[in-house]
């Protein structure tokens, strides 16, 4: 593991996977996880080096070992665009070369937004568990204050996001709250600026916090939706099947 | 041949068991170590775990959706009886290793 310094001067954590002379795809984990728990644990290190692909894994700003500074202005959209393109140039990748990028969950968001706002960086995406609009839009603050602080038990999405930024001992839940709040300043919307290369979104059959992931088909230029039979949100990232048709799609896509 | 078995491994944070999700192998299968075995579940997240030895699947202590207890029986190998010196947790190789060198010395 080594770290690149973003734009803002916070140093991001990246992660050599896979094969090094494969071709490079670049991997955004989901909220409140890691580099580690997102892709290494569930098995993604030994399938990039099977299937002859570099993973280049970071971990985003506010969790893992990257830097996690104070406040929701740190983790606007913006700055999480600084990171990708940070750790992106520190890859020195010959100029024409083919990068994928896969992501899951909020990776998948910014792997979505950072390609239709940079259209030549990806050659190809593969996003798992992507829902089609912003499961932290209508979050409730104070909700989630007080239920970090052990005095309410949160409801609805609000409640979703505590569970999440509460779940490892490692992250740091009040910066995961100004994570929420920072990057649902602008909200995604997936028929703004899609991205326009080749698109694979992959989500469980079981996965109710992104079970209208296929709407997004109709809106991008290039996208196509596979399922991850029988899985959640939260048990998607081992599959199989996702890991198969993420392969399969980026090797289709080389070029 | 020799059988070698193993628990489900500590995962840590005060887990005290998985549910599997998906085993990776089957019975009679001969696998490499680190090949991945078995996808579980915890609480907290998904997991994929590797084989700590090279052998043959001898048998998988649960299906699909079953719970396992950190340190309960996951899986069983039929090893080579080279390799059954090490099953368990009688160092029965070692003490093969030791009398030996004893042996030697004398």
């Amino acid at each position: 593991m080594r770290h690149v310094v973003s734009a803002d001067g916070t140093e991001i954590a990246v992660y050599e996977l896979g094969d090094a002379s494969g071709p490079a795809v670049l991997l955004l984990h989901g909220f409140a996880s890691s580099t580690q728990r997102n892709w290494i644990d569930a098995g993604w290190d030994r399938a990039l080096a099977e299937a002859g692909f570099r993973g280049i894994g970071m971990d985003l700003r506010g969790h893992g070992d990257s830097g996690n500074p104070a406040g929701e202005d740190a983790y606007d959209v913006t700055r999480f665009f600084e990171d990708v393109d940070a750790v992106i140039r520190s890859l020195n990748l010959a100029p024409d070369s083919w990068l994928g990028c896969l992501g899951y969950s909020m990776g998948s968001r910014l792997a979505y937004r950072f390609a239709g706002a940079n259209p030549d960086v990806f050659s190809a995406l593969v996003l798992g568990g992507l829902p089609a609009s912003d499961p932290f839009e209508g979050i409730d603050r104070e909700m989630a204050v007080d239920a970090l602080a052990g005095r309410v038990e949160a409801t609805g999405p609000t409640a979703f996001v505590v569970q999440l930024a509460t779940i490892f001992p490692e992250a740091n839940p009040q910066v995961l709250l100004d994570v929420v709040f920072g990057v649902s300043r602008a909200p995604f919307r997936p028929g703004e600026n899609p991205p326009a290369v080749p698109m694979l979104l992959m989500s469980g059959d079981k996965d109710d916090r992104a079970d209208d992931t296929e709407s997004i088909v109709a809106v991008a230029p290039d996208a196509r939706f596979a399922p991850i039979p029988g899985r959640n949100h939260l048990n998607a990232i081992t599959s199989r099947k996702f890991k198969g048709g993420a392969f399969e799609f980026f090797a289709e896509h080389l070029r | 041949m020799a059988e070698r078995s193993f628990p489900l491994p500590d995962l840590g944070e005060g887990l005290i068991d998985a549910t599997i999700l998906e085993w990776l192998v089957e019975p009679g299968q001969w696998v490499e170590r680190n090949t991945p075995i078995v996808e579980v579940e915890t609480t907290k997240s998904a997991l994929e775990l590797p084989s700590p030895i090279a052998g043959t699947v001898k048998t998988l202590h649960g299906e699909d959706g079953d719970t396992v207890n950190v340190g309960d029986p996951l899986i069983t190998f039929e090893v080579s009886d080279d390799e059954a010196g090490i099953v368990g947790t009688v160092p029965q190789e070692q003490k093969k290793e030791r009398r030996v060198r004893l042996s030697k010395k004398s």
